[in-house]
């Protein structure tokens, strides 16, 4: 593709003929000795520069983003929407509304409809470790305002 | 930005030719250029060119990818709700998602497959009152009249299209029976052109009839029913000499029961809530002189 130079090649061929002794060569080698390494640096910036442009917080690319970041192998990480349970109140002896509990489930805050999260990424425990890493990139690619959290599966 | 690589070498030979230094020791004849004092195949020669090249290159590489994040930026999938609707009217039924992509994989289908499984042939996407949440309505088409899809196909929308929304965002897909519409207008009619049930005397139609279902017709999907644009289409067919509204009602599906709700009436306008009206009845309609 354009974007693969290889350097020391190109500096052999492109020395006319009568110059091309290995003493000569070693020079215009030395000479490219930087520019190579800038060329390196210039190709990882471009390849993150297009990883990050054609991968978005779309679902698909979310899930496939994080699979090729954490969990190259397996891919195990995915996406669902939040949860939106109801609230459920209880009152006071004095209100005389009385309520009958039968079973009912406690759940953290950010799994209600008013104050929960949008979505919820979906990791292996063994990823834990890397929860910090997992949220950067997420805020990195999701579409602002949008909350989520990071859940064990 | 450099023109072309002989622009770079000059520069190269240029700040070389005019380092005092350097035309010391090489013994240079001032205003001679680099070509009339080095031959080319001189080492120096051979340097310059050789590194201005690698400049060259440089440029270049910067220059291509430049042009392609700008053409990458472009293509961002933007998550409005536009973006949406042209989405939803892309989904094929039958069809997998390709691979890490939010198109379909067509490959080995004829275009007559493609056309066929497309089966949303209507959308329309509206935010909800609820945070976050797109309701997306859609329709599909049968001998020119729009009609639910199958719900049967539902499901695979719902997965298409939750495949590839922005993480977050809640879609409520709407496929709905048309809302229902009941008209109830009194036309002063010509009674030289229109009997009284409004048909044409020539020729046997019912012009009003025509003219309201045209006009629905033309209505763009999701589109707004205005009473006075409708009640305007009307005054226009021939022997209509003053049509007045009554009243008119509608009723749409109510989720929770899976059936037509209440009439309700309309004040003014209405945006239907499946995204598109059908007429109940033109019994009440009434032509009088």
């Amino acid at each position: 593709m354009w974007y693969n130079i290889d350097w020391n090649r190109l500096a052999a061929e492109y020395m006319p003929t009568y110059l091309r002794k290995p003493v000569w060569l070693a020079l215009v080698r030395s000479i490219f000795r930087p520019v190579i390494h800038l060329y390196n640096i210039w190709y990882e910036w471009r390849r993150s520069n297009v990883y990050l442009l054609t991968h978005t917080g779309q679902v698909f690319s979310l899930e496939k983003s994080l699979n090729d970041h954490f969990d190259i192998a397996q891919r195990r990480i995915y996406l669902t929407d939040g949860y939106r349970y109801e609230r459920f109140y209880i009152y006071t002896h004095a209100e005389h509304r009385p309520v009958y509990l039968g079973t009912k489930y406690l759940h953290p805050s950010s799994d209600y409809a008013d104050t929960g999260v949008d979505f919820i990424v979906w990791i292996p425990a063994s990823l834990s470790g890397n929860r910090l890493a997992i949220q950067y990139h997420v805020n990195r690619y999701k579409e602002a305002s949008k909350r989520f959290k990071i859940a064990i599966i | 930005m450099y023109k072309d690589r002989t622009e770079i070498k000059k520069a190269m030979t240029g700040a070389f030719m005019e380092n005092a230094l350097i035309r010391d020791i090489y013994g240079l004849r001032p205003g001679k250029s680099f070509e009339e004092e080095f031959s080319k195949v001189s080492l120096e020669n051979a340097l310059f060119d050789v590194m201005s090249y690698a400049g060259w290159l440089f440029q270049q590489l910067f220059t291509a990818h430049k042009s392609e994040v700008e053409e990458l930026i472009r293509r961002q999938k933007a998550g409005t709700p536009e973006w949406y609707r042209y989405k939803t009217l892309q989904f094929q039924k039958g069809f997998d998602l390709k691979e890490g992509s939010d198109e379909f994989d067509n490959a080995g289908a004829t275009a007559e497959e493609i056309e066929q499984s497309k089966i949303i042939k209507y959308a329309a996407v509206t935010e909800s009152d609820e945070p976050g949440t797109l309701i997306i309505k859609v329709a599909t088409e049968q001998n020119e009249e729009l009609m639910p899809l199958d719900n049967a196909d539902i499901p695979a929308v719902e997965t298409y299209l939750n495949r590839i929304k922005w993480a977050g965002t809640r879609l409520r897909i709407l496929n709905y029976l048309p809302d229902l519409l009941l008209l109830k207008i009194r036309i002063y009619r010509n009674p030289l052109i229109l009997d009284e049930n409004g048909t044409d005397i020539r020729t046997g139609k019912k012009p009003v009839e025509e003219a309201i279902k045209n006009y629905l017709k033309n209505l763009p999907f999701n589109g707004e029913l205005v009473l006075v644009h409708l009640i305007d289409a009307i005054q226009q067919v021939e022997g209509v000499e003053i049509p007045h509204l009554i009243t008119a009602l509608t009723r749409w599906i109510d989720p929770s029961t899976g059936g037509y709700g209440p009439w309700e009436t309309i004040q003014v306008k209405k945006i239907p809530v499946s995204g598109y009206f059908k007429i109940d009845t033109f019994d009440y309609i009434e032509y009088v002189v």
